[in-house]
């Protein structure tokens, strides 16, 4: 197919305007070095629009928490944001007058902190993420915590309670890891337990986990090299080196057995979830199954949504992905049932063309799509700075290797129909399938003459089972 | 596909907004305690940003094909990828009363069968090449927006010209469409915020214009036939109603002669009018009414305060984006700082100025705790009357939402989806020649005076629509053993309004 010899092209002459590109190998090209403290720094540079992204990841995320404190790397964050000692206000304020867009994000494996910003603000960008990587304490309160306490559990209720559908999430967390686990509990944590957060576990989280020499600072975008390095230094040098910490790097946890939780949920229709545990971020199979995915779920002619949506009209939608994430993924097959259908329906029909793929395997074509589909996506993240930053801090973190983007390309290049197969019927056991339902609301029962006869406790019992 | 996206399953600091916002500004100050090591006095002082760099928006130049088709060619891009955007300049506004949804739903329906392509052979054949064809229709245009390999661009363009030339309009296909789309319909009622939306600006509106729901109703989605869309398509998806932006590498010849051979003899047709243009829906909230939409069990309530304000007008349309800024357009805005980083109410707070051609809103919005319902409500309220009365947009504010905009622009034409949106968005709103070149200009002409009174002009706390999607009986903090629909009625603000999910009013509960 023409498509990717071309966009293999493509991606070489955007990022690497000397040439000298094989066509099956891409670079982005950076430097790399690391102070004295510890710090890692990667400096990419590129003249096109006078733009500079700046994003440090701290390498501490949820999975890092102990027991009692979930949620805490993630209200962490929000803290990071109030004020350091030398710029004791909003983080946000000194930088947006100049048009810049930041954010912070917190999940399982990492916290990151970016800024975009114009290039002749680089310097107040690295001052700003350097007062907050080495100051963040001397300006901390318990009202800033009280009130990011109160911020963190409204996103909780926004994005986990009352979403339809987003109880699945902790549902499926709960099944697919087990207790103990890294993974077992959200990033957002509990309400109990991020109540329970105090000042002391500030100061101790800040002082195990963010020191620079657990932290690396990605320069992305047009700028001055010589001075770029002289203002880190001059920032990020003198913030002392801490004890090295030790992020969970592994986490053995048996396979679940097969397993059924259903739920209630404020919706109209029924959702059904088949998840799985699946390899790692970035492991053999973890491309594959992103394959899997584009073939099952992606546009009119996957499998499932021809299936489901398209031609039996049993399901209002359909989707498939590979979770990826270190110390292990989740694979997850959900579909929304239709108006007047079941959950019985979709699972009957996900099986099917589950069990066709697995016996008669992609056609060509089915790669081919799934290819084009991956490669475009692939080059338009890395066509902006702030996409390119970012990717190189992805694969600093889960590969030790910032400039994997070439092996990365590759990996998806190497994804055959034979080894989509071979990954689907490595992950897609039926024996490890944890399938989470959620049903609609029972309608409010209009006021009865006569009373009910009590619910028999017996007809809950085969709920949480098989 | 939703792996690439939700590799970074996480949470971030900031909620996403209920409105496309941009970026504003506080002071900070410095605090004099001591830092552990290096001393605090050895610290070297905030860094003064000096001059931004030069920078000009990508020049555009315009060429039209064989049947006067307008096109606007921006020579921009890393990639050799083409993006290609054909706007019509009619939307839903435009549908007739009894048949919302209709532009909609022709949109979808285009590449639901077209040429001698069906639905799933139009979908292998873009899949193969690489190659997208989204289809929508705003309120006031529709658009086909095209993005393929520069390699690929004539075979694209091949396919995109059968989709928005000569659809199938099958009636098994619109069944199929049709029933997709009030499953969706149905199940937006599960939502807080989705919820919120429709039945506000529907209310807002009374149903016209910007008040129109873009997918229609199941009813009104029933009232629609094949025979409609194929009447809306002629009077609308005609090249006399056409304009196209393209951004690509490629130079103007090779473009031109592709977009020719498939779009240069497309022929308008005759004896078809064209739906009238959209005129300014005239409609502006008397006194303040309080409606609410009761929904049990949530833990939050989705809060919704503010009126109409005027159509877009070129002349004052920055002066209301400036003024948007500094009290709700953005993270540090006065609303934000006040309901989430003080009070802890929400994950975020933000207004929304409108300013279409058939109406402008300034609306304030929130998911705010259950509890703090009636609090939250009272802090919109006293920004509201704070930022027209005693507490008027200072200098600073000013000076920061300009810079916001300003200094911000470089960064939104990056991508070359970006310079796409930029120019694509001007052309579909049929914006003067030389709009995207003349914004900061236009931005640097504000005066603090102009922000000041298109706010005041746009916002009058003595005329106010409130909605709230929440659960009445939720209790109500700092008002002990009361509802917060006791909390909100203490407010005295106004009438008291029950609307069910779609806005519509109910019997009179007590």
């Amino acid at each position: 197919m023409t498509a990717r010899n071309t966009l293999l092209l493509a991606i070489g002459l955007a990022l690497a305007p000397t040439g000298a590109l094989a066509q099956s190998s891409l670079e982005i090209p950076f430097e790399e070095y690391r102070l004295d403290n510890g710090l890692q720094v990667l400096l990419h540079q590129d003249p096109a629009t006078p733009i500079v992204h700046v994003e440090v990841w701290y390498h501490v995320g949820s999975k890092d928490e102990v027991q009692g404190r979930s949620g805490f790397a993630h209200l962490f964050e929000h803290l990071m944001f109030n004020g350091s000692q030398h710029a004791d206000g909003e983080f946000f304020a000194p930088l947006q007058p100049y048009g810049a867009r930041m954010n912070g994000t917190t999940n399982g494996d990492r916290t990151n902190y970016y800024e975009t910003v114009p290039t002749h603000v680089l310097e107040r960008a690295l001052w700003m993420e350097a007062d907050r990587m080495g100051f963040l304490l001397p300006a901390l309160t318990e009202q800033k915590l009280t009130n990011q306490r109160d911020v963190v559990r409204n996103e909780r209720r926004q994005n986990y309670e009352i979403r339809p559908y987003a109880k699945a999430r902790k549902a499926i967390n709960e099944a697919i890891w087990p207790e103990g686990h890294p993974y077992h509990h959200l990033t957002i944590g509990t309400h109990e337990d991020l109540e329970a957060a105090s000042l002391d576990d500030v100061k101790n989280f800040f002082t195990t986990w963010y020191v620079p020499n657990n932290a690396t600072l990605v320069v992305s975008g047009a700028f001055d090299a010589e001075a770029a390095k002289g203002w880190i230094q001059e920032y990020f040098g003198p913030i002392p080196k801490g004890e090295q910490p030790s992020p969970v790097m592994q986490a053995e946890a048996p396979l679940p057995a097969a397993a059924t939780v259903e739920l209630t949920d404020d919706v109209q229709l029924p959702r059904l979830h088949h998840v799985w545990r699946s390899v790692p971020f970035f492991e053999p199979g973890d491309a594959d199954l992103d394959y899997l995915s584009l073939i099952l779920a992606s546009g009119k002619n996957s499998r499932l949504y021809k299936r489901l949506v398209f031609e039996d009209r049993i399901a209002k939608d359909v989707r498939a992905g590979q979770y990826s994430a270190q110390l292990g993924s989740t694979y997850r097959i959900v579909a929304t049932a239709a108006p007047g259908h079941t959950v019985e329906e979709l699972e009957k029909a996900i099986d099917e063309e589950v069990a066709r793929f697995l016996a008669e395997g992609p056609t060509e074509t089915e790669v081919e799509r799934a290819r084009n589909a991956w490669q475009k996506s692939f080059f338009q993240r890395l066509e902006g700075v702030q996409g390119r930053g970012s990717m190189m801090q992805m694969y600093n973190q889960y590969r030790g290797d910032p400039g994997y983007a070439g092996k990365d390309l590759q990996r998806y290049l190497d994804v055959t129909g034979e080894s989509v197969v071979e990954w689907a019927k490595k992950t897609l056991v039926p024996d490890h399938r944890v399938r989470v339902i959620v049903h609609p609301k029972p309608p409010e029962p209009e006021p009865d003459p006569e009373p009910e006869p009590e619910p028999d406790p017996g007809a809950d019992a085969e709920k949480g089972a098989n | 596909m939703f792996s690439a996206a939700t590799r970074r399953l996480g949470v971030s600091i900031l909620s996403i907004p209920f409105v496309a916002c941009c970026w504003g500004v506080k002071n900070t100050s410095t605090s004099g305690s001591t830092a552990e090591a290096p001393p605090a006095d050895a610290w070297p002082a905030m860094p003064t940003p000096g001059e931004a760099a030069a920078w000009d928006a990508p020049a555009a130049s315009t060429f039209t094909l064989a049947n006067g088709i307008p096109v606007t060619y921006v020579q921009a891009g890393s990639v050799p990828l083409t993006y290609v955007q054909l706007n019509l300049y009619r939307g839903y506004h435009s549908e007739p009363a009894d048949k919302a949804g209709l532009a909609s739903i022709a949109a979808d329906m285009l590449n639901e069968g077209a040429g001698d392509r069906d639905a799933l052979a139009i979908d292998e054949a873009l899949q193969v090449l690489a190659s997208s064809v989204s289809l929508g229709a705003g309120s006031i245009y529709s658009q086909a927006r095209i993005e393929c390999l520069e390699a690929n661009l004539d075979a694209t363009l091949a396919i995109a010209a059968d989709i928005v030339r000569r659809p199938t309009f099958a009636q098994t296909d619109f069944d199929r469409v049709r029933q997709d789309i009030k499953n969706r319909i149905l199940t937006e009622k599960d939502d807080l915020r989705t919820t919120g939306s429709k039945v506000y600006y529907r209310l807002l509106f009374d149903g016209q214009g910007p008040g129109r729901w873009q997918r229609g109703s199941a009813d009104s989605l029933d009232a629609i036939g094949v025979d409609d869309l194929k009447a809306w398509h002629a009077s609308v998806w005609r090249p006399d109603n056409a304009g196209i932006v393209v951004v690509s590498r490629q130079d103007e010849a090779t473009l031109k002669a592709a977009l020719d051979t498939h779009f240069g003899d497309w022929a308008a047709p005759e004896g078809v009018a064209l739906p009238a243009a959209p005129e300014p829906v005239e409609k502006k909230h008397e006194g303040i009414t309080v409606y609410w939409v009761d929904h049990p069990g949530a833990s939050q309530s989705a809060i919704y305060v503010g009126n109409t304000a005027g159509a877009f007008d070129p002349d004052t349309a920055a002066a209301r984006t400036l003024g948007n800024v500094v009290l709700g357009g953005q993270f540090t805005s006065r609303i934000n700082m006040n309901l989430r980083e003080d009070k802890g109410y929400t994950y975020g707070a933000r207004t929304s100025r409108g300013a279409s051609v058939d109406g402008g809103w300034f609306v304030g919005s929130s998911s705010v705790k259950a509890g703090t319902t009636a609090l939250a409500l009272g802090e919109f309220l006293g920004e509201f009357r704070a930022i027209v009365g005693e507490n008027p947009i200072t200098a600073t504010e000013f000076a920061n939402a300009r810079g916001t905009l300003l200094q911000g622009r470089p960064a939104r034409f990056e991508r070359m989806g970006g310079v796409l949106g930029q120019f694509a968005s001007a052309d579909a709103r049929r914006r003067p020649e030389g709009w995207i070149a003349g914004y900061n200009a236009r931005v640097g002409a504000v005066t603090l005076e102009a922000a000041q009174a298109e706010l005041s002009a746009a916002l009058d706390p003595s005329n106010l629509a409130i909605l709230i999607v929440g659960d009445r009986s939720a209790a109500a903090e700092g008002a002990d053993g009361t509802t917060i629909e006791q909390a909100v009625a203490a407010m005295e603000l106004g009438e008291l309004v029950w609307v069910d999910h779609e806005g519509a009013p109910l019997e009179q509960e007590k």
